[in-house]
């Protein structure tokens, strides 16, 4: 008897669309190359806190210039942002991309593509289209749990990861797309 | 009413096997294994995520239903870094040992890089958040809304040199007490929001008032107290300088 081979799902080219463009939210905290060798390089007499209001808005950079002024006694006695250096580059902020996964969801439902019930997670989302044991599901799990760290933090070696995983997501997005631009 | 080890120990050894994990290697690999959280101090729902923290020879991180389990090896556990964080601190005060004894708790000292590094998280969510605000379901609102302030009490208490306790004791201490935390945590994030974002900070607050299930007169009064003292000690601070 021949054994069954499972097909792979067909998903509407309008929902790989919605997902490609959602995904952009995430991907645009990564694309600073912030892993590669030239972001790494700290710009010359610039501080990491400095170089990454670079390009900000005059107003905004202003209210971040002034913030330490408002610290109050005790902090100055500890100096703490001495210690306001970055366990990865300077580039990549944790909680931005925490926002951006939500907005990556939000997205999503706001263009009718999922229900909140369906998907409450990043993974959910590619669980619910691709199917729980599709690679890029997987990638999304593991995306998730590179992402989420422990008592606020994540150390460089786990957003090294979730880069990892989030180009993976988008190289098999990218060949889903393909795939059903050729159908 | 703290459970007893023998509870917790029976707790853990089933949700281990639960997903598969061998509890009797974890045990063996670690020199302690330490409960911590709302169910080692004993105020989780019976549903709630067991947390442990295994020092022993692996780093590790397992997170599923029901279980965080953490590993820290011997050198880290002893390393400056860690005794002064914010996980150390909580599990010397709050942490109950299955397996070990605590020999490391004289060293633990919250230092000012955990502080640091709370403010820092803090600040990045509320520079990033207006941006969102706007575009982000309601849902996603009221979840920042809770991280914001829970990370913002979190802090206070760091600064002061205080071990931040289960999340369930922070949530409850906003709705029991109508003294200085929500005052501070007020104060706090108004100051860490930017000049250009009143209505992203407005809408915040409004989201952080309508979090607990209380009479609707209590909420009211929170809400109109603490925003009129946090406004005024904006103010006051700002008219000295």
């Amino acid at each position: 008897m021949k054994a069954k081979v499972k097909k792979p799902r067909r998903i509407p080219r309008k929902i790989l669309e919605a997902i490609d463009e959602a995904l952009k939210e995430i991907e645009v905290h990564f694309t600073f190359d912030a892993f590669g060798s030239e972001s790494e390089e700290t710009v010359e007499g610039v501080e990491p806190e400095e170089a990454e209001l670079e390009g900000v808005e005059p107003e905004r950079v202003e209210a971040e210039r002034v913030e330490p002024e408002h610290q109050s006694e005790e902090d100055e006695v500890d100096d703490y942002d001495d210690y306001d250096e970055d366990p990865y580059p300077s580039s990549i902020s944790a909680e931005e991309v925490e926002v951006s996964i939500d907005l990556f969801i939000s997205e999503l439902v706001q263009k009718g593509v999922i229900t909140r019930e369906i998907a409450t997670s990043f993974s959910e989302v590619f669980e619910h289209f691709f199917g729980w044991d599709h690679q890029i599901t997987k990638n999304a799990q593991a995306f998730e749990e590179e992402i989420e760290g422990y008592f606020g933090s994540i150390n460089y070696e786990e957003m090294r990861s979730a880069h990892s995983s989030i180009t993976q997501i988008r190289t098999i997005l990218d060949q889903e797309m393909g795939r059903s631009a050729t159908k | 009413m703290r459970p007893s080890k023998k509870y917790l120990k029976h707790l853990l050894i089933e949700r281990l096997t639960e997903i598969g994990l061998d509890s009797a290697r974890i045990f063996d690999e670690a020199s302690e294994v330490i409960v911590f959280g709302s169910m080692a101090v004993g105020i989780s729902r019976t549903d709630s995520d067991i947390d442990v923290l295994c020092i022993g020879e692996g780093q590790y991180k397992i997170k599923r239903p029901f279980l965080d389990l953490i590993g820290v090896p011997v050198r880290e556990a002893n390393s400056k870094e860690w005794l002064q964080g914010e996980l150390a601190s909580h599990v010397a005060k709050y942490g109950t040992w299955l397996k070990g004894a605590p020999q490391w708790l004289h060293a633990v000292r919250i230092g000012p890089s955990v502080v640091a590094q709370k403010r820092r998280r803090i600040r990045r969510f509320m520079r990033f958040l207006p941006l969102a605000w706007s575009r982000l379901e309601p849902c996603f609102r009221e979840k920042y809304s809770i991280k914001l302030r829970r990370e913002t009490q979190r802090l206070i208490l760091l600064e002061q040199r205080i071990p931040v306790p289960p999340t369930k004791v922070l949530d409850d201490s906003w709705t029991t007490t109508l003294a200085r935390p929500p005052y501070e945590v007020i104060y706090r994030l108004r100051q860490l929001a930017l000049e250009t974002c009143g209505a992203f900070i407005e809408d915040l607050l409004d989201h952080i008032d309508t979090h607990f299930s209380k009479p609707a007169h209590q909420q009211s009064i929170i809400s109109t107290r603490s925003r009129q003292i946090g406004t005024l000690l904006v103010n006051r601070r700002r008219e000295k300088q």
